[in-house]
């Protein structure tokens, strides 16, 4: 009985895919632990100014005396928020704009992917700055912002994808036999593009956690005492001489996060087409 | 009057989509900055400011008439590439920003420009040369390059080579501009290179993966069978193909580039667009952010506009606009 679930698991797992999940599996559980304990409060300033790394303070303190490894958990939960609220808002517009747009006809088609073809070269932290003056500084302005950028990316695929199954001999088939359009969308187009979709949204995970981090470094994201690991690289300039561990733990957090998403993806592109593992 | 050339008719109608998505995304750019939260005035007022003072603030914002007329207001401002007055330092943004762009432009074009050397040649290596030493060590340093976020890497050259090593200056330009040309280069140098390795890393991994499309293609396969060498077969056949689906991506990567020279432009304190902008928006200088906002814009839409036209020339059969026909 064992022998066949070694087997199924050997097959669907590869190294990439592993590493990945371990990666960030870690960093995730790190941001969700974050919300029930940290070593310390994140705005506790109880600690010596700028002290190195010790047993007390593992990551040593900020130039206020704050603990930077409460700090640098507290980042990794702002990073998993955002990717998964974008992501998410990323995958319901742009699935829901790629398949109108598969569907559309020409004139209509041409409207929608030229205008999608335009937007996508519109930089994700412009967007974001548009989005940031118009309702505030705050997460959720910048969780919109780089959903809507991620939904410009699926909806293309998603068009591009859709086109190709509505033009396959079983997609005519069940539009010959009536079967609905909605009806069509969930038994033919969903199952058979979902597979792409994911690992397109997977690297987008990651991508985000990197806009929220260039978006805070500047002094737009959510505002204190919210500790997003952009906001501590730019509280960290400052004193890079005397304690260059406050610069590099977000920075390598941040770096870690990308990598392990990167990986993750690539993982999960193997194992569903095992035939693209040259790339 | 009807235009017979193929190419000619491409642009005639290319050119009218740019026309078109200009008309579409003023308005929205304007709506989108007026629906800002708090009345613009209050920047410019003191606490318990009386009604004639409120009055007299929004008359000369220009915010004390109908939504539409002041978007004729910006829309003349636009035309006269004034874009209004900052309501900070009341300064015309136009002249302002182009004082900036003296950084921004050179900041961002050399460091493209830097960047897809680089990317071109260890692109072909990682390509060509994926089992020796320096292959693999070019393929793991540009996958690490592309998770890298750009401040930071702004930040550990800064720590490296301006305070572990006083070599370059920590940040700053000089109060002289270009006519202190070697202290503008000297304080330029850590910016380009932060940005040359961040967009070498992303550009490799493009080069990589064209060049790996052309050495599986048919064409390469059949001049190789009559007897081309390797470089010889890509030098006649594969540098015209490989160019056109690089040129879409690079059209993409210069604006990425564009951006990534706004969040240098703050780790290096340059007076450039970038931090222009950033203080725009956290004090809620609206003209400004409009103004650089509206030209970025733009920018982007004539970069993806000769984009598609130099795409278009180098490989006719190329036609975006019935793609999905045939996808």
């Amino acid at each position: 009985m064992t022998q066949p679930l070694v087997q199924s698991v050997k097959e669907n797992l590869n190294k990439r895919l592993i590493f990945g999940s371990i990666i960030v599996g870690f960093i995730i559980v790190a941001g969700l632990t974050s919300i029930f304990w940290t070593p310390y409060k994140i705005d506790d300033t109880s600690g010596l100014r700028l002290e190195p790394s010790s047993l007390s303070h593992l990551l040593g303190t900020d130039k206020l005396g704050r603990d930077l490894l409460s700090r640098t958990m507290s980042g990794a939960l702002v990073a998993v928020e955002v990717g998964f609220f974008a992501v998410l808002i990323g995958l319901v517009l742009g699935l829901t704009i790629g398949i109108l747009a598969g569907y559309a006809q020409k004139k209509s088609d041409d409207a929608i992917s030229s205008t999608l073809d335009i937007l996508i070269a519109f930089p994700t932290l412009l967007l974001a700055m548009l989005v940031v003056t118009a309702r505030g500084q705050s997460l959720a302005s910048a969780i919109i912002s780089i959903g809507i950028g991620i939904s410009i990316i699926v909806a293309r695929l998603t068009r591009q994808l859709t086109k190709k199954i509505l033009a396959t001999d079983f997609a005519l088939a069940a539009k010959l036999s009536g079967t609905s359009r909605i009806r069509v969308v969930f038994l033919h187009i969903l199952p058979n593009i979902w597979h792409t979709i994911l690992v397109a949204v997977a690297l987008q995970f990651g991508l985000a956690g990197l806009a929220e981090a260039s978006l805070s470094y500047l002094g737009l994201g959510a505002p204190p005492p919210s500790a997003s690991w952009g906001s501590l690289l730019q509280e960290a300039q400052s004193t890079i001489y005397t304690s260059p561990i406050s610069a590099i733990a977000p920075g390598l957090s941040l770096v870690v996060l990308v990598i392990g998403v990167n990986l993750l993806a690539d993982g999960l592109r193997i194992r569903f087409d095992p035939q693209s593992r040259q790339r | 009057m009807t235009i017979q050339h193929p190419f000619a008719r491409y642009l005639f109608r290319r050119f009218f989509v740019l026309l078109l998505s200009l008309v579409i995304a003023t308005p929205i750019l304007f709506i989108l900055l007026r629906i800002i939260p708090g009345d613009p005035s209050n920047a410019l007022l003191p606490v318990g400011a009386t009604q004639e003072q409120i009055d007299a603030a929004r008359h000369s914002l220009g915010t004390d008439v109908s939504l539409i007329s002041q978007f004729f207001t910006w829309i003349h401002h636009l035309v006269t590439f004034s874009f209004g007055k900052s309501l900070i330092s009341e300064a015309s943004v136009g002249s302002e920003i182009l004082q900036k762009l003296v950084v921004t432009v050179p900041l961002t074009l050399i460091s493209f420009t830097i960047a897809i050397f680089v990317a071109l040649v260890s692109g072909y290596v990682i390509a060509f040369r994926s089992r020796s030493w320096y292959g693999r060590l070019l393929n793991n340093v540009s996958q690490f390059g592309i998770a890298i976020p750009v401040f930071w890497v702004g930040l550990l050259l800064i720590y490296v080579f301006s305070l572990r090593n006083r070599i370059f200056p920590a940040g700053g330009f000089p109060s002289e501009g270009w006519h202190d040309f070697p202290n503008a280069v000297k304080s330029l140098v850590l910016p380009c290179l932060t940005i040359v390795l961040v967009m070498s890393s992303s550009l490799t991994r493009y080069v990589r993966s064209a060049t790996l499309d052309v050495l599986d293609s048919d064409y390469i396969r059949t001049s190789r069978a009559l007897g081309f060498s390797i470089t010889g077969s890509i030098w006649r056949h594969a540098i015209r193909n490989a160019a056109a689906p690089l040129i879409s991506i690079l059209a993409i990567e210069l604006s990425t580039t564009f951006v990534g020279a706004v969040v240098v432009e703050r780790v290096f304190a340059l007076p450039g667009l970038g931090s222009m902008l950033v203080t725009g928006i956290s004090e809620h200088d609206f003209p400004v952010i409009q103004g650089i906002l509206f030209l970025s814009t733009v920018g982007v839409m004539f970069v993806g506009f000769f984009a598609d036209a130099l795409q278009k020339f180098l490989d006719p059969r190329l036609n975006r606009y019935s793609q999905g026909a045939i996808n």
